[in-house]
């Protein structure tokens, strides 16, 4: 078995900054992660990583990528499926392979929150959709609403309404939560609905998606619903491992990305770090802590 | 009179510029004042730890960064050193060189400065001979004897960047031994320019209108040595610059600004961003997420006003 000084769990900002930072430490690591940038990739628009203006995530995706070729740093597009501490040793097993390592840094970020909603499941892809940044095609001409009052999801309505006929934004709260630059924008769109203090209690459709019905009683006709709800930790990999989290399932660590288990480091919206306010930069400056702290770790082995 | 902000963010280094794009992106009435832009960057030659960036000068970093920055509506003065931070009520005032400015809110992110000798002759000579910055001014000592203050790894990284066009080159070290990596000190050696000159404390830097020679004292014997250089360069590490900030804030034994994990100081409504706080590691992308928290740990604050 190949034995490593790190190995990185998840290809999001925090990870791939981890591997520019293990790089120039001269490093013996891996990183490995399903998804090369993780959650960015379905963002509409960044125009808050400093120094790079208005790409989309796609876009930021490709220069992440671009700069760890330029280190030679490859990404292993491979599944974890299970994480076993031996002693001092981290024992990483993917669907094809198995690793040793003398620390990790778990950077795999977050999944999308899913809603009770009734005969929601029946539509997904039928016109139900997770993440608009992800499906913008899907909705020309038609009729969508988007649920969630945060920046995905305001973003999410602008960019939406570019092609669609029409949008309604539900949000169960009486005031959006996006930031104001965001909601100006949203406000000044004709085409845009925003319906406060509702939520989605089912849906209904012959094959494909036909109508929403609202806990107010309204029923609104459209053609797509999105899901704008949020994210939560996916700490299923973690559970062995005994690595301490928090109520809601995040990764408690301190100042310098430590958890609870030696050797066991923790970077971006995985953490509790951040005061949870999960930034692209703010997930890429955890990286980069994550590493020195790691360095730091080694070196007194 | 006065003017009124929500936010003042003091510091135009990567930690400030990004608390700016953040603030300006929360609608905040938001006044940065800067002395310059950028700090410590601006003397890097090549980043290549910017994610994203595979290579680039601090300059050009910094450039790109106060660019995106001035896209928001947000209020800069430029070239301004900011004297005194203090309160009145619930509003914070804000000296510069020549106004004061009020804020409901202030992030502090000034960043730190090259460490001086404080020594007869260094201030007197700075940029007569005498210089912080070898990534700046090396190829104005072409064919020069210079001496080096400092023998850790930033006067080895000083000399390492002299050696191109100095003819000789002091390395002078307080300690009895360098502390600077063995690898860079083997390369120093090889250049056959190198001098290193251990215990030495240095005493003055002499010249008329440009230096002409620095007095050491050996440690080991008290004996005050004094030797011929056209250059002297200060690299003995970085300081921070809080003191016109602390009344409202506590200061480590280094002068840091010492802050919780969420960049709030022990007065409300006063946070500190990038290498002025006490956090462990000093990198701009690590400043640059210290400025983001800052920013919105502002907002919510001003919220709950």
């Amino acid at each position: 078995m190949k034995m490593y000084d790190l190995i990185i769990i998840g290809a999001g900002p925090a990870g791939i900054t981890a591997g520019i930072y293990a790089k120039n430490f001269g490093m013996k690591f891996l990183l490995i992660g399903e998804k090369m940038g993780g959650l960015i990739n379905s963002a509409y628009k960044i125009e808050n990583y400093p120094g790079i203006f208005g790409v989309t995530g796609k876009e930021l995706t490709e220069k992440f990528n671009g700069h760890l070729n330029h280190l030679n740093i490859v990404s292993n597009k491979e599944r974890i499926e299970n994480i076993i501490k031996k002693g001092d040793i981290f024992e990483i097993i993917t669907g094809e392979n198995e690793y040793q390592a003398k620390s990790i840094i778990l950077a795999f970020g977050t999944e999308i929150k899913k809603l009770d909603i009734k005969n929601i499941e029946q539509f997904e892809n039928k016109g139900v959709y997770y993440r608009a940044g992800d499906n913008a095609l899907l909705f020309k001409n038609k009729t969508v609403a988007i649920i969630g009052g945060a920046n995905c999801a305001v973003m999410g309505a602008v960019m939406i309404v570019e092609e669609a006929k029409k949008v309604y934004l539900i949000y169960r709260k009486d005031k959006l939560r996006a930031d104001d630059i965001w909601v100006k924008r949203i406000e000044e769109l004709k085409n845009v609905e925003i319906i406060y203090n509702a939520n989605i209690v089912e849906v209904k459709g012959k094959d494909d998606l036909e109508k929403i019905i609202l806990d107010n009683g309204d029923e609104l006709k459209i053609d797509n619903l999105v899901i704008e709800a949020g994210f939560m930790p996916n700490n299923v990999l973690i559970k062995d491992l005994g690595v301490s989290i928090d109520e809601k399932g995040y990764i408690i660590v301190d100042k310098a990305q430590k958890t609870n288990i030696e050797g066991v480091f923790a970077a971006g919206d995985i953490t509790t770090n951040s005061n949870e306010f999960r930034q692209i930069i703010t997930a890429a400056a955890e990286g980069s802590t994550a590493v020195l702290g790691v360095f730091n770790f080694l070196s007194k082995k | 009179m006065t003017n009124m902000y929500d936010l003042i963010i003091i510091g135009g280094g990567p930690a400030g510029i990004t608390a700016g794009i953040y603030a300006a992106r929360k609608k905040l009435k938001t006044l940065l004042i800067t002395e310059e832009w950028g700090g410590q960057m601006t003397k890097a030659t090549e980043i290549g730890n910017w994610p994203g960036t595979k290579m680039i000068s601090g300059n050009d970093l910094i450039k790109q960064m106060s660019e995106h920055l001035k896209m928001f509506e947000i209020e800069i003065k430029e070239g301004k050193e900011v004297i005194d931070l203090d309160k009145k009520g619930d509003i914070f005032t804000v000296r510069d060189n020549d106004q004061v400015y009020e804020a409901k809110a202030v992030i502090i992110a000034t960043g730190k400065i090259p460490r001086a000798l404080n020594i007869p002759g260094e201030e007197e000579y700075k940029g007569k001979g005498v210089s912080f910055c070898a990534t700046c001014d090396a190829p104005m000592f072409k064919n020069k004897t210079v001496a080096v203050i400092g023998g850790g790894n930033a006067g080895f990284a000083t000399a390492i960047d002299l050696i191109k066009y100095a003819k000789k080159i002091y390395i002078l070290e307080f300690f009895p031994e360098m502390k600077g990596d063995i690898v860079t000190k083997e390369k120093l050696e090889k250049s056959g320019k190198v001098e290193f000159i251990l215990n030495a404390a240095v005493k003055e830097i002499k010249g008329t209108k440009f230096v002409e020679s620095l007095t050491y004292e050996d440690r080991g014997t008290s004996k005050d040595h004094e030797i011929e250089v056209e250059g002297v360069f200060i690299s003995i590490g970085m300081m921070p610059k809080a003191g016109f900030a602390e009344k409202l804030v506590e200061l480590n034994k280094i002068g840091e600004i010492v802050i919780d994990k969420d960049n709030y100081t022990k007065t409300p409504g006063v946070f500190a961003a990038g290498d002025i706080s006490d956090i462990k590691y000093e990198q701009i992308v690590i400043a640059c997420g210290e400025g983001a928290k800052a920013a919105l740990a502002a907002t919510d604050y001003l919220k709950k006003q």
